[in-house]
């Protein structure tokens, strides 16, 4: 096993034993299901870089490289985009740590020889590696700080320049974690690089993601996001996440984006955007299973069958008239129990709790405790329903740091 | 589409507001760190100036102002955009090696500033006959509580609350009737006495302006706050407003002890004495108004300091934490904790040699300088690293000039403490 800082300056000896120069970086190649492999390394000559193919390479090790030729150096090496320099690109550098779901800094880096070939194996961020590249991990005092190895395999890079390899494998290893840990890494992360890192994901995971980056750091950085990915990422998210987002936006993004997102879309978003975030108005979603009270049983199911898709926990739907004013709720219960026939207005819960636009969220979180309800329903003035609350939304507001 | 721009685009009124809470948003970053400068030592500075050579030192402020502008703008363009700190990036760009030795001597550098800054609210306590040996740690107790509960908000509120009780010392300054031609007399025209002692004072003036662990502060503050490389022109009008503020503070200050102590021919060695001085002749008022300037200075200036060794180290080595995620930066605390208290308990050793340490300080930050500044003008002129916003040849120029002046006046500075008599 070889320390990649150690190589660093390392002098390099050609056929003839001549000294050529002393190794800069090395070029590894990202492979798929496999550590990346060690194709070539790099000296200076004359101000110049210059690439020497592994093939060349004798031995690598501390006290110095030898060549099995002279002059094979390269100075216009043709990279491959699934190719990348560990002192460039790695070293001192951030990276992800997915498997401990946060962002460190390479302190440096593992290589090991598999069957004749060297790979980079590991990412060791331990102080440990600190105090040997300044020398002093041989003091006595420093020599019990422990090596923590991260496996290549857990680790995903926070910035370019990524191949399109690199970028998959990259982006893989990040899409296996849950969207709440990838928010929180990004949290650890500038706004620069979270608000690529976000764009690069696809727009489900974006939308899912986003909606659980704490609130202050999230305005920051949906600012950041082009209005073309953000108006797709928005399309992905429930609407009173996508209000919360357009909320937040300056008056120059939000016009950007409504363009994007269409008339009808905007309108409703532009509505439920007005509403103070601690009121019942900011909180509620206007995704919800509407019914009109002269439907049977039969029909309101085989409607909620059809859209029940969009929308993400069921718990109730809400029964109208034909001006959309509230007049009952059905539990999915009480309509999986009733008989087909049956019409809608007869099931119906006719006395239930119901909170207003204006009603302050500590108010709604109170009633919904207080009556143990999983959702409730917001209303206007004119007992016309505008959106509804779930308990998720009253847990999002009692614990944003989550 | 016309009919959704009607219903939602915002009229003049509400542009002018967005606009207004988007400066809002920007600003803070350079006017904490502009007054911050202003801490414990700079009062003294400047209400020594003032009280040995009157009016004569107020056109070196303009020479401040300038120089204070240009480098911290520098941070600030190198922080909105590439969204790093200072220590992260001459890691990633240069080596471990150099990080090290920076880090090093601005954190040693900076111990002692916040010893400064304590031993300015010793002489407050002492002013009013307050045992030190209580006010002190209470002091420390409350400004660690603060960073360590409060938010990223409250913190920078605080912050900003602070530099604006700066304008104790234009009231102490407007209280103490000075001589307005003279004062713009003082700034317009250069005037200098040629002994050492002005010279010395004139160096101390410049050479304490541009701070190590300042560019540390104004760039980590700017990518924490999350400004981004398109807000830059509001950057710079946060920046130009604190070089203003940072200057008219002082002129103040300097005028405040010009018209008074000067004139009456008092000299005096540090603020503490200056706000005792002054009773007899701007009135009580004036000297409550000194002595709680004073205090409100070393908060701003202690909370500042410890707070950028804590960003430095943990940034540097890979220890990363931000003040609003406490949960992932047990260093972070523990470095603030330990900036803290050493340095007030440090403070309550009789006899300690304070004089000696902060010179100490400045030399260490004299030492750092030039190699930070090299570093900077090299990242600054990266195309890759600064895209659009690399350096130019003219900004380049100004920078090469501005940062040689600062590092001259620095190395002045220690060499004339040292061997006073070669001045």
């Amino acid at each position: 096993m070889i320390f990649f800082s150690q190589l660093l300056n390392v002098p390099i000896v050609d056929s003839r034993q001549e000294g050529i120069g002393r190794l800069k970086d090395v070029i590894v190649r990202i492979r798929e299901g496999g550590y990346p492999e060690v194709c070539a390394i790099t000296f200076k000559r004359k101000g110049v870089s210059v690439v020497i193919p592994y093939q060349y390479i004798e031995n690598l090790g501390y006290g110095e490289i030898t060549l099995k030729k002279s002059d094979c150096g390269v100075e216009d090496y043709d990279y491959a985009n699934n190719e990348i320099l560990l002192a460039r690109d790695l070293l001192d550098q951030q990276i992800f740590d997915v498997a401990g779901i946060r962002v460190v800094r390479v302190n440096d880096l593992e290589l090991v020889k598999i069957e004749e070939k060297f790979s980079l194996v590991g990412i060791d961020v331990s102080n440990r590696a600190l105090l040997r590249r300044l020398g002093l991990s041989n003091m006595p005092i420093l020599r019990r700080a422990r090596t923590k190895m991260i496996d290549w395999n857990n680790v995903s890079l926070v910035k370019g320049p990524v191949g399109n390899l690199q970028l998959k494998t990259s982006k893989e290893k990040l899409e296996r974690l849950h969207p709440a840990d990838i928010a929180n890494l990004i949290e650890n992360l500038n706004f620069q690089e979270s608000s690529k890192l976000v764009q690069s994901l696809d727009e489900e995971t974006a939308a899912e993601v986003l909606e659980e980056v704490e609130p202050e750091y999230k305005d920051a950085l949906i600012e950041r996001i082009n209005p073309k990915n953000l108006a797709e990422i928005v399309e992905e998210m429930s609407t009173n996440e996508a209000a919360d987002v357009i909320q937040a936006l300056s008056a120059h993004k939000k016009m950007q984006l409504y363009r994007r997102l269409g008339v009808r879309k905007a309108k409703v978003l532009h509505k439920l955007s007005k509403y103070g975030a601690d009121t019942a108005g900011g909180m509620m979603s206007s995704d919800f299973m509407m019914v009109y009270k002269d439907m049977s049983v039969n029909q309101a199911t085989r409607q909620i069958q059809k859209s029940s898709q969009e929308f993400g926990s069921v718990y109730h739907v809400f029964i109208v008239d034909d001006e959309k004013r509230l007049e009952g709720i059905v539990s999915i219960r009480t309509l999986l129990l009733a008989k087909h026939r049956q019409k809608i207005a007869d099931i119906m819960a006719k006395v239930y709790r119901t909170v207003r636009v204006h009603t302050k969220a500590e108010e709604v979180a109170k009633v919904m405790t207080k009556y143990n309800l999983m959702s409730i329903a917001v209303i206007d003035k004119n007992k016309v329903i505008r959106g509804i609350i779930t308990v998720d939304d009253i847990l999002r507001y009692l614990v944003p740091d989550a | 589409m016309d009919t959704l721009e009607k219903t939602i685009k915002p009229g003049r009124f509400q542009t002018a507001k967005i606009k207004w809470l988007l400066i809002l948003s920007v600003i803070g970053p350079g006017i904490i760190t502009g007054t911050a400068d202003n801490d414990a030592g700079g009062i003294t500075t400047y209400a020594v100036a003032g009280a040995s050579f009157g009016y004569k030192m107020l056109w070196i402020l303009v020479i401040i102002a300038v120089i204070l502008g240009i480098t911290q703008e520098m941070g600030a363009r190198l922080g909105l955009v590439t969204g790093k700190g200072l220590a992260a990036l001459i890691r990633e760009n240069f080596s471990l090696k150099v990080t090290t030795f920076v880090v090093i001597v601005t954190f040693a550098a900076n111990w002692a500033n916040v010893l400064a800054d304590f031993a300015g609210i010793a002489s407050v306590a002492d002013i009013y006959g307050f045992p030190r040996w209580i006010a002190v740690p209470v002091v420390a107790v409350i400004i660690w509580f603060i960073v360590y509960k409060g938010s990223f908000k409250l913190v920078q509120k605080i912050f900003l609350t602070s530099a604006v009780l700066f304008l104790a010392y234009v009231v102490a300054g407007l209280m103490a009737h000075p001589s307005w031609n003279e004062a713009v007399q003082g700034i317009i025209k250069p005037a200098a006495d040629m002994n050492p002692a002005f010279f010395y004072t004139a160096v101390a003036m410049i050479g304490t302006t541009v701070t190590a662990w300042g560019q540390f502060f104004v760039q980590s503050y700017y990518v924490d706050k999350g400004v981004s490389a398109e807000h830059m022109k509001y950057a710079r009008w946060d920046i130009i407003a604190a070089a203003f503020w940072t200057s008219i503070v002082a002129f103040f200050i300097i005028i405040a002890t010009a018209a008074t102590l000067h004139v009456a021919g008092i000299t005096i060695q540090d603020a503490g004495q200056a706000a005792l001085a002054l009773e007899p002749f701007a009135g009580v008022f004036a000297k409550h108004l000194f002595a709680w300037g004073l205090l409100n200075a070393s908060l701003l200036g202690l909370a500042v300091v410890a707070m950028t060794s804590s960003y430095l180290v943990t940034e540097a080595f890979g220890w990363e934490g931000r003040v609003d995620l406490k949960k992932e930066s047990p260093v972070f605390y523990g470095l603030f904790t330990f900036c803290v208290f050493s340095t007030a308990a440090a403070i309550l050793i009789p006899g300690l040699p304070l004089v000696q340490i902060i010179v100490g300080s400045q030399m260490l930050n004299t030492f750092v300088l030039p190699v930070l500044f090299i570093a900077i003008l090299a990242l600054l002129n990266k195309k890759k690293l600064m895209g659009k916003h690399v350096n130019s040849l003219a900004g380049n120029i100004v920078s090469w000039m501005s940062v040689a002046f600062i590092v001259v006046m620095a190395s002045l500075l220690v060499v004339m403490t040292f061997f006073p008599g070669t001045s």
